[in-house]
């Protein structure tokens, strides 16, 4: 396999979250906060089926820098939201269910999160999206935190398995899809490397803009070239950035639409001084990528590349990458 | 023969499908076997039709129209209607009363509009003036190599009389005839074509064409092209007694009719006393044949230049020179043999002599029109000097990757962006290539070779083979060794490199890549070993397949970001 495409590989393999690799601890984890919701809550608070949402069910996880790993779980109450017109009364129950030892849970504007510390800082964390039934398909998600102004308070309409499909679909080809993935874990341990310090496009933007502008790459051998499709990506990206106007006046921003209903701009948390350095950022990166392509010797590439994916990005020994010194003859069998 | 009772079920068929129409059919008297008569009324005239009853062969049957209806587009002076044009009809043959009835209300409809079309202007009468004018009595053919380019002009006649009628051709002064004309030992005779806005009314049954129509053609004449006629007929001591006159008009769906008479003068004027002659001909013109024949009048100002003129170099000559470019340079060092011969374009009389020379002869045989210039030398002696300025296009047919590289290199210096297309094919039946490059733009050969990291490679991403593989064969000793395939694997590729080249001309400004993929039965036969791109490329779209070859533009194309 060619040196580069193989450190991407390694790359991944260090880097992918899976069902599989999912800790046990926090499958237990998750498996006993479902238990005790069901034991804890309320009588008369309805009740709830739960499925996975976000990079589990995406096939799209990556292990987190700071060791804080999180699971996203959708709990649906078997109930319409006018049981609860303040939604953030729903979200309560939930938290009042399981708050104990151990178990830091916050209400949140999304989500209700649960987080596991082990001496004073959080091991894990589990996000609880609060869903009620509609009768179409579609969900009715509970936003709004406990000091919340009443126009914060609100049922929003989501489809959260819809988008999990459609980025499940992306390509139809096996090879294709796999390197999608592939692709969406690069830009999030990128994001969680070069953004430590906050300002970070959400992951679901990151995942939703692949879906938009990600076009596989194959070589006519059949193999992957994960550094040009990663390349062309961040190059469509940076296509995309347009004027747009905010409170903070007009600046270059880019917008990821979410394809499901909301259909709210993914981006929008951004301000307009994170949104520059963004644009900055995904420049270096693309500059990195096309200058280790050009690279004549595996090791000069992966230095590059570590440098803006980190240390995961192994860089490989002289020695290992080494070519046999190729025949400077050979024959074709082409003719005219 | 068709029974009287057969008549009279034909003409029942007719009166019904008129009178669906609400057109009362009235039967006329018979005036020909096998055909029934019907009267139908129209808008302006009434109509005298008389229909084929036993007509056999797949087609409409023939419709006449009687009397005297003054000059009708598509009827003949002698009143053939002519209801269809007959290209691509598809006939029940089992509804032979229907069918009749279909042909006498098409023929009603056709003529009610050339009645209006009478009383207007006559243009769609005008579009079919040469049909008419050969339907004209006493009518001659002929054929005429000048072109029919509207500039008045004396020209050349011939009379071959030995036939009967006898046959008249025409050309430019000063022009050979074409040797098809097989003129022999002919005389030339002074003729004269000129070109008129408007032509006087030709005659309808039953007039004819007489002198007084070349006096009316003369009247109209402007004073160059009575000067033109002055030097036709000469001084009165030694006026031709037989003058052929050419003319052509413009015609209302565009180009221009060409119609003529042949007739008599005496002492430098018409001669009242000889019978007029019309005259058609057919057009042996490179103008006419090409757009007739299907090739693009826009690439008669292309010039390509074709390099590699063996299996696929040829065809691929030959295929862009029928599209109808106008001028090919053809390079190729190599004598023609024997060893060639049956994957060739070329005929066999050529063994032994270049190449180039062959195809040159045999393309301004096959294209008039064109012109070849041959250039029986190495390549690489061309480009030395050869002017690029003047060229739009250059095919590579080599078949020798390090010198195609090194070609590619040398025309990217061309100050005029350039198409520059690759082809070649591989061995027995595994297909070909063809990688069309622009000589300004990003994608050229080199980026094909170069591996899945980028890094140079001596076997392009395209190869259908695995490389360094026994291939080559011989026949009587490795002096004459050769990579085997066929005649149908050099025209397939070279087909397809004119197509693409033709992509290229016709604006396609980016580099793409198109191929073939046999199915490799022979080359699996001898144990040859294909890549996985053979097996995939049959079922990649092309673009997706350019975008692989190209990938990343090389050190070579890539433009300074």
């Amino acid at each position: 396999m060619p040196a580069v495409q193989k450190q991407f590989e390694e790359f991944h393999s260090n880097i992918k979250l899976d069902e599989d690799d999912e800790k046990a601890k926090l499958r237990e984890k998750r498996e006993t906060l479902l238990k005790a919701l069901r034991s804890n809550l309320d009588d008369d608070v309805p009740t709830f089926e739960s499925f996975n949402q976000g990079s589990y069910s995406m096939h799209t996880g990556v292990v987190p820098l700071d060791g804080n790993y999180d699971i996203d779980v959708g709990l649906i109450f078997d109930c319409k939201r006018d049981k609860y017109p303040d939604p953030v009364d729903l979200k309560k129950e939930v938290r009042d269910a399981l708050n104990s030892n151990g178990r830091t849970v916050l209400i949140r504007r999304p989500c209700v999160t649960v987080n596991y510390m082990r001496d004073g800082t959080p091991e894990y964390h589990v996000d609880l999206a609060i869903y009620t039934k509609r009768d179409d398909d579609q969900l009715d998600l509970a936003k709004g935190k406990e000091k919340s102004a009443e126009n914060f308070r609100i049922w929003e309409l989501s489809d959260p398995k819809k988008l999990t499909e459609r980025i499940n679909n992306a390509f139809k080809d096996a090879n294709q899809q796999a390197q999608f993935r592939r692709c969406i874990r690069y830009m999030k341990r990128w994001r969680d490397i070069q953004f430590r310090n906050g300002g970070a496009p959400l992951s679901i933007a990151l995942t939703v803009s692949a879906r938009e502008w990600f076009k596989p790459r194959f070589e006519t051998s059949g193999n992957p070239t994960d550094i040009l499709a990663l390349l062309d990506w961040v190059k469509a990206m940076l296509s995309h950035f347009e004027n747009a106007y905010t409170d903070e006046g007009w600046h270059m921003r880019l917008k990821v639409i979410l394809p499901v209903t909301p259909n709210n701009d993914l981006m929008e948390g951004m301000t307009k001084g994170q949104m520059g350095t963004f644009k900055e950022k995904l420049e270096t990166l693309r500059d990195a990528l096309s200058d280790s392509y050009d690279e004549d010797l595996p090791e000069d590439a992966c230095k590059l590349l570590n440098k803006q994916f980190g240390d995961d990005f192994k860089i490989p020994e002289k020695t290992q990458t080494a070519k046999a010194v190729a025949a400077p003859v050979i024959s074709t069998g082409n003719s005219a | 023969m068709p029974t009287k009772e057969e008549l009279d079920t034909c003409f029942q068929a007719v009166w019904t499908k008129c009178s669906d129409r609400g057109l009362e059919a009235i039967r006329l008297d018979e005036v020909w076997a096998n055909y029934i008569g019907v009267q139908l009324q129209g808008e302006t005239r009434k109509w005298d039709l008389y229909v084929k009853c036993d007509e056999t062969e797949l087609k409409l049957p023939g419709l006449y129209l009687r009397g005297a209806n003054g000059l009708l587009a598509h009827v003949s002076y002698s009143g053939t209607v002519c209801v269809n044009d007959g290209q691509g009809l598809s006939i029940d043959p089992d509804r032979h009363t229907d069918i009749i009835a279909y042909t006498v209300l098409a023929g009603f409809d056709l003529l009610e509009k050339s009645a209006v079309d009478a009383a207007t202007d006559l243009s769609e009468f005008l579009n079919e003036l040469e049909g008419y004018w050969l339907g004209l009595p006493s009518s001659l053919r002929g054929r005429a190599a000048f072109e029919v380019d509207g500039k008045d002009r004396l020209i050349t006649a011939y009379a071959k009389n030995t036939v009967s009628p006898p046959k008249w051709y025409f050309t430019d002064r000063e022009t050979p005839a074409p040797s098809e004309f097989r003129l022999e030992k002919l005389a030339a005779l002074r003729a004269l074509y000129v070109h008129l806005d408007e032509l006087p009314t030709p005659p309808s049954a039953p007039d004819k064409l007489g002198p007084n129509f070349i006096e009316a053609v003369r009247a109209r004449f402007t004073p160059v092209q009575l000067e033109l006629w002055s030097k036709l007929l000469g001084p009165s001591k030694n006026s031709p007694k037989r003058i052929a006159l050419m003319i052509s008009v413009p015609r209302p769906a565009g180009g221009r009719s060409l119609v003529g008479a042949v007739f008599g003068a005496r002492g430098g004027v018409i001669d009242h006393k000889v019978e007029v002659f019309p005259l058609t001909v057919r057009r042996h013109t490179p103008m006419y044949m090409r757009e007739r024949g299907g090739a693009s009048l826009e690439l008669l100002g292309k010039h390509i230049v074709v390099i590699g003129c063996g299996a696929v170099g040829s065809v691929a000559a030959d295929s862009l020179a029928a599209s109808g470019v106008g001028k090919l340079t053809l390079v190729d060092h190599d004598i023609y043999s024997e060893d060639n011969v049956f994957r060739h374009v070329l005929d066999p009389m050529w063994i032994d002599m270049p190449k180039v020379l062959g195809l040159q002869f045999e393309f301004h045989r096959k294209y008039p029109g064109i012109r070849v210039t041959e250039v029986a030398t190495t390549a690489q002696e061309w480009l030395k000097v050869a002017n690029l300025e003047s060229v739009d296009g250059v095919v590579i047919a080599l078949g020798m990757p390090s010198l195609e590289r090194s070609f590619s290199r040398a025309l990217r210096g061309s100050k005029k962006p350039l198409p520059i297309l690759f082809t070649w094919l591989e061995a027995l039946d595994l297909g070909g290539h063809s990688v069309l490059s622009w000589s300004d733009n990003e994608g050229c050969v080199d980026c094909l070779y170069r591996d899945d990291e980028g890094h140079p490679a001596l076997h392009p991403r395209t190869s259908f083979l695995e490389p360094d593989q026994q291939v080559s064969r011989n026949l009587t000793g490795c002096a004459s060794v050769f990579i085997p395939f066929g005649a149908l694997q050099a025209r397939r590729t070279g087909l397809m490199a004119a197509e693409h080249m033709l992509l290229a001309l016709n604006g396609e400004a980016k580099s793409s890549y198109r191929y073939w993929v046999g199915e490799g039965s022979a080359a699996a036969g001898q144990g040859l070993r294909t890549t996985s791109w053979w097996k995939e490329a049959r079922d990649t779209p092309h673009d997706a397949a350019t975008l692989r070859v190209f990938g990343q533009p090389c050190k070579r194309c890539r433009r300074p970001s």
